[in-house]
């Protein structure tokens, strides 16, 4: 199976530290023997030198338990040492592996897939099954050996009073099957009425606006108060009734330990048994006793743990799209020259988005997209990019199919902004240079003076060191825009690629970023798609896009110039109202 | 151990605190609001929890009357003794003889049954019946086990009860700091909002608090039972005897000392965890948000680098901790083992011989010196412990503290409706609490009653924190607005909001039905009226498209909508409050020029005789306006009618002639 499979991919991380993990399992083992001979110390001491007054066995057994906390102190640090040491060091190698593997997977999986949900996945499982793998399967281990000892002895000592042990056991079984039902129930129920509360809360804390403009701060406390109290109510019901298992489980444990001593105590008056063996058969009892409480809370761990693997398996089977080819060229800096040849393509079966898409461009040339919302504007650039590979059809740069480059030097001859400004929380130059780590400070600025940004970066406390989304530094939708801009410019692309990259701004400012841009446009390739009539006129050729085909195709006077054409039409509308954007609804 | 120092630099540094700084006025206060409300229940819970404690030592002296008294295990007499150990002697001096073998006289000695050999093929050493069992051993033995299982019976149930208690004082507690928290949270000003993320006001309503409850009533209760386990265990190794107290109380210094040393290599790995921790859980989910800019860049391999590089600090400072506890842990229950184990047990087995104390009074001993550990462990932790408390207690003061920026005054009066003369801003000048620029300086602008103000300009020139002063969302730095000669900060807060209606450039939508988003001003609407505000916003038509119409789910569990949409609900909702004062902020720029000429329409219609102030870009929405205010760098750079503006040929004119041509 698929799944049995990839869970083996995840063991297979522990691979370099399977001699780590083979040495704690052995320092387990002897830890285990270690920590069942103090009962039998104990038994010797109280029936050989107390009660036979053997004194000369005194000191031997004084010796060994003396030594005994010694020798499990040692193995007990090697272990935890060796476990430490191979826990974290998987964990760390899952999570790199797993977000290298992110990093690599197509714009459709991110579509699906929330960040939090992706966040919780690399960091929150990972962990669970980090811990799982390296610290618990010990524990179960241990366990084992410990239980197989205990019963070994306990039957070795006196078979009656074993078998009540084992119905001890049998009643915590019992316990356990018949509470663990309802635990869940509850605990279920509970975490739901918390998610409810806290989406409340974080949609309450999002939508502040709304709240306090209607005045609504006291309605929502009452709501807040409502949620509050039932989530409450249910983690009361749901610690009540984990605590009625507590106690059950303590009552049991408690009620079979003094039944045994005392049992024991009645066959040392009837003289079956020894003192001693009663104070080692009531220590044994307890430490067959303890695996079999902490089962209940293993099996618990056992069901997240598989859970968690089945989510990161999930993550590490889907396959990146975008599939680099064997033999693919690294390029240098292209020309910019673009073709498509008839490309189709469809995010769905059977709603085709693009339909025989025919485009030569030359390098150097502009180029502007526009057409209603989804007409498939953003879609053909991404297939250039390769976010996305064609349903048919192809796209080369400088004459070379972009499938045989490889992936990250194709990347790189684009500089792209997009409607919404993705930026990063480290310092603006950072930001700036994000595309190119080796610009130069100049070279920033040279961009951010193309964006027009200069002047209000520099009047920022910190100037280009100051932090994004730190406190007191607002941005407006606009000046990220522009920031964003100026990315792209200090990228030094070979094919630059605006997606909308202006709509926040004021005409003015539009307009005195045109301005600048025509100056770094000179020998490169541009795409600019946009909505505004005004930010595209100036282009070397206009692309007017309809149901995924080219529609009309040239020069702003040329396709003027068509008596009934769509974009003159647009235009109309636009010279009266100010846009062009076309409602598709 | 040292810390790893050498990754660091990739990291952001943690942030140290004065910790301790009024730490007693905070813990005072908390427990004074929030605990002492609860103060039965919570001595009842500790007086239980107390008797729980001491139950243990009643269980260990029950357990010594059956070894003295029933049982009757002791070492046989001084003769047997010192013939014993004379034989141990000449043993001794013939070699090496392994000590099981034993003096053979001692076996043949005591006259019992013989008995068969049983257990682990070891015949029985029968004890010595030089003292006698008394006479009615069984049924003393039987009277003990009723007693021993009656307490642990008791304290079960007894123990019950105080969980149960201990549950509904923690439900009561949470509900009551939960409460007061998201009250305040509300009622902070949109500034405070806007420089503290959802995420993290969210955290500390639920996250903090939990840990507030939980850690406080817990400490106090248990550090009240732990107290009380070692003041009545002490005493009772010095009755039973002086010398094994003295012992077990030796080995304790240096058992906490242990620890001691360990602790603060383990606070501040800790801190340094999860101060990576939270660099790598903003790191990755600001990465992946953005993914579509690292894969348009090629950047993937850089940041697979950084990810290594936080992770490889994290690691280390993991194997830091995991190492100095792992030490800590092991040489304190070595210590621990030695202490109970060895040192008690063993001198205690050497008074028993020596005929000084009895088996049971020595193990006896043993149990009350063994249950010492961990208590005093605790109890001498107690400030780290209550340090970690006071992380979350000082957060959440911090919020309770925060004073309320606008708040109403005390003879607030309420919103002068209908208006009658306008408003007017009177010297208006804000800055950005924390940011060095004014955003809007001396501003003075008039708007009669019924008319409507267009306020134009390039972007951040403080159109949209014009609009928010309006709408008392932030408190202006110098100036006034005034309603009617009322100033603004003078009117009922409560009265103000009902009165106006603000749509905001983003609309927000609240997980609910289209119904209940539209009426979210005003929830007692008639679905008549709702219908009405929706065509009014031109969304009703779309509204008629969805499967269930004014049903449909939105938000998390329903559909999403498109930002014109979202747009379009946000401004029926504010007509829906038909409201003295509308304000809008650009809130038409996702739609299409057909959808937003029929808005503009329907709002000449149903807006007339109200007063506006309407953010636009568009001339369309302008020449609507009986005036138009055009902000640059904060300051009114032009003022006047549309035909004034025009006329005089700067930003209005140009913008003119650039959408019209």
């Amino acid at each position: 199976m698929a799944g049995e499979r990839l869970t083996w991919h995840i063991v297979g991380f522990l691979k370099p530290y399977r001699w780590v993990m083979a040495g704690a399992v052995v320092v387990t083992m002897l830890l285990t023997v270690l920590a069942m001979l103090p009962p039998l110390l104990m038994r010797a001491v109280i029936d050989r030198v107390v009660g036979a007054g053997d004194r000369a066995s005194f000191w031997p057994l004084a010796l060994c338990m003396v030594a005994v906390p010694v020798l499990a102190a040692v193995c007990s640090l090697l272990q935890s040492l060796g476990l430490a040491y191979a826990g974290w060091r998987f964990l760390m190698d899952v999570r790199v592996g797993l977000y290298q593997h992110l990093l690599g997977l197509s714009m459709r999986f991110f579509g699906k897939h929330s960040t939090g949900m992706l966040v919780n996945r690399l960091m929150g499982d990972s962990s669970t099954v980090g811990n799982m793998l390296s610290q618990q399967s010990l524990t179960v281990i241990s366990d084992v050996i410990c239980s197989g000892f205990a019963v070994a002895a306990t039957f070795a000592i006196n078979w009656r009073m074993a078998l009540i042990l084992v119905a001890v056991v049998v009643l915590f079984a019992g316990n356990w099957k018949l509470n663990i039902g309802q635990l869940r129930r509850v605990g279920r129920s509970y975490w739901q009425s918390f998610d409810r509360l806290s989406g409340g809360i974080q949609n309450r804390l999002s939508a502040n606006l709304a709240v306090k403009t209607f005045g609504a701060e006291q309605r929502e406390q009452r709501v807040f108060e409502g949620q509050s109290a039932t989530a409450l109510e249910l983690l009361s019901n749901a610690n009540t009734t984990s605590n009625t298992f507590w106690m059950n489980t303590s009552l049991i444990q408690n009620l079979g330990r003094s039944v045994i001593f005392f049992l024991g105590c009645a066959l040392v008056l009837r003289g079956d048994m020894t003192y001693g063996d009663v104070v080692a058969f009531t220590a044994y009892a307890m430490q067959l006793l303890w695996p079999a409480i902490r089962f209940s809370e293993m099996a618990r761990q056992i069901q997240d743990f598989r859970v968690a693997i089945e989510r990161i398996s999930e993550i590490l089977a889907e396959q990146p799209e975008i599939a680099a080819k064997p033999g693919a060229l690294p390029v240098g800096r292209l020309k910019g020259g673009v073709r498509f040849e008839n490309v189709h393509f469809h995010y769905e079966p059977g709603r085709p988005v693009i339909r025989g898409f025919d485009l030569e461009v030359a390098p150097g040339e502009t180029v502007a997209l526009i057409g209603p919302t989804g007409c498939g504007k953003s879609t053909i650039l991404t297939l250039l990019m390769r976010f996305y590979d064609t349903s048919s059809g192809e796209i080369r740069l400088d004459g070379l199919p972009v499938q045989d480059l490889e992936l990250d030097s194709l990347r790189r001859q684009f500089g792209i902004v997009l409607q919404d400004p993705l930026l990063f929380n480290v310092s603006i130059a950072d930001n700036l240079r994000y595309a190119r780590p080796g610009a130069t400070r100049a070279d920033l600025e040279a961009a951010a003076r193309v964006a027009e940004i200069h002047d209000f970066i520099m009047s920022l406390p910190d100037g280009y060191d100051t932090v994004i989304g730190s406190e007191g530094i607002q941005l407006s939708t606009g000046q990220k825009q522009r920031i964003t801009i100026a990315r792209a410019v200090a990228a030094d692309p070979a094919i630059l690629i605006m997606d909308e990259a202006t709509s926040a701004l004021d005409s003015e400012s539009e307009h005195a970023i045109q301005l600048a841009m025509q100056r770094v446009l000179k020998g490169r390739t541009a795409f600019i798609v946009a909505h505004r009539l005004s930010t595209i006129r100036n282009a070397d050729r206009i692309i007017v896009l309809k149901g995924g085909v080219i529609s009309e195709m040239g020069r702003h006077e040329e396709l003027m110039a068509l008596p009934d054409g769509h974009y003159r039409m647009l235009y109309d509308r636009f010279m009266s109202k100010g846009v062009i954007e076309e409602d598709p609804a | 151990m040292r810390p790893h120092y050498r990754n660091y630099p990739f990291r952001p540094p943690r942030r140290q605190h004065d910790a301790q700084a009024g730490a007693l006025a905070l813990f005072g206060r908390f427990l004074r609001v929030y605990v002492w409300p609860h103060r039965r229940a919570v001595a009842l819970c500790a007086t239980l929890v107390c008797l729980e404690a001491c139950s243990v030592y009643v269980l260990a002296w029950l357990t010594q009357v059956v070894v003295d008294d029933v049982l009757v295990v002791s070492p046989p007499p001084t003769a047997a003794y010192s013939s014993a150990r004379a034989a141990v002697a000449t043993v001794r001096v013939a070699g090496r003889q392994p000590a099981e073998s034993g003096p053979p006289r001692l076996r043949d000695a005591p006259a019992g049954r013989e008995r068969p050999a049983i257990g682990l093929g070891r015949r029985i050493d029968q004890g010595w019946s030089h003292t006698p069992r008394p006479a009615g051993a069984a049924g003393i033995l039987l009277a003990i086990f009723l007693a021993y299982t009656g307490t642990i019976a008791g304290i079960n149930l007894l123990m019950r009860f105080a969980a149960r208690v201990r549950i509904r004082t923690g439900q009561a507690i949470t509900g009551h700091l939960r409460e007061d928290i998201h009250r305040k949270i509300m009622l902070l000003s949109l500034s405070y909002h806007n420089t503290h993320t959802a995420g993290r006001l969210l955290s500390r309503v639920l996250w903090d608090v939990n840990a507030v409850q939980d850690q406080m009533l817990n400490t106090l209760i248990n550090y009240i039972s732990q107290v009380v386990m070692v003041l009545v265990g002490v005493v009772i190794l010095f009755a039973v005897d002086w010398r094994l107290a003295c012992l077990a109380l030796a080995v304790m210094p240096f058992y906490v000392l242990v620890f001691k040393k360990g602790r603060p290599a383990i606070l501040e790995s800790g801190h340094e965890m999860s101060q990576s921790n939270s660099c790598l859980y903003g790191l990755v989910s600001q990465k992946l948000d953005a993914v579509r800019a690292v894969q348009a860049y090629g950047r993937q391999p850089h940041e697979r680098l950084a990810f290594h590089r936080i992770s490889a600090v994290y690691l280390r400072d993991c194997l830091w901790q995991a190492r100095t506890s792992a030490w800590m842990n092991r040489l304190g229950e070595m210590l621990s083992a030695l202490g109970t184990n060895g040192a008690v047990f063993l001198t205690g087995t050497w008074l028993v011989l020596d005929g000084q104390l009895t088996l049971g009074q020595m193990l006896f001993a043993q149990g009350a010196a063994a249950s010492l550990f961990g208590p005093v462990l605790q109890i001498s932790f107690l400030n780290v412990t209550l340090t970690n408390l006071l992380v979350s207690l000082r957060r959440l003061a911090d919020i309770l503290d925060e004073p309320l920026e606008i708040d109403d005054r005390p003879n607030a009066v309420p919103f002068p409706a209908p208006v009658r003369h306008g408003l007017s801003l009177r010297h208006l000048s804000f800055r950005f609490p924390g940011s060095g620029e004014p955003v809007l300086h001396d501003i003075n602008l008039d708007v009669p009653a019924g008319g409507w103000l267009c306020v134009m300009g390039a972007s951040g020139t403080g159109k949209t924190t014009l609009l928010h002063l309006l709408a008392r969302l932030h408190e202006p730095e110098a100036g006034e607005i005034l309603v009617d000669g009322v100033p603004l900060s003078n009117i009922r807060l409560e009265s103000l909001r009902h009165h106006l209606a603000l749509v905001p450039q983003e609309a927000r939508i609240f997980s609910g039905s289209v119904r209940d988003n539209i009426c979210y001003g005003s929830p007692d609407a008639s679905p008549a009226q709702i219908m009405a505000a929706a065509r009014a916003a031109e969304f009703h038509d779309f509204i008629l498209t969805l499967k269930v119409q004014y049903e449909t789910l939105l938000g998390e569990k329903g559909i999403s909508l498109s930002g014109g949409q979202k747009q379009r609900l946000s401004l029926a909702r504010a007509l829906l409050t038909d409201p003295e004062l509308l304000l809008l902020d650009d809130c038409t720029s996702a739609l299409d020029a057909e959808t937003e000429g029929k808005i503009q329409e329907t709002l000449a219609r149903i807006m007339a005789g109200k007063t506006a102030v309407i953010v636009s870009q568009r001339i369309s929405m302008a020449r609507r306006c009986h005036r138009i205010a055009v902000l640059q760098d904060g300051t009114v750079a032009e003022y006047g009618t549309p035909a004034e503006l025009l006329a005089r040929g700067g930003f209005y004119a140009r913008l003119h002639a650039q959408q019209t041509e």
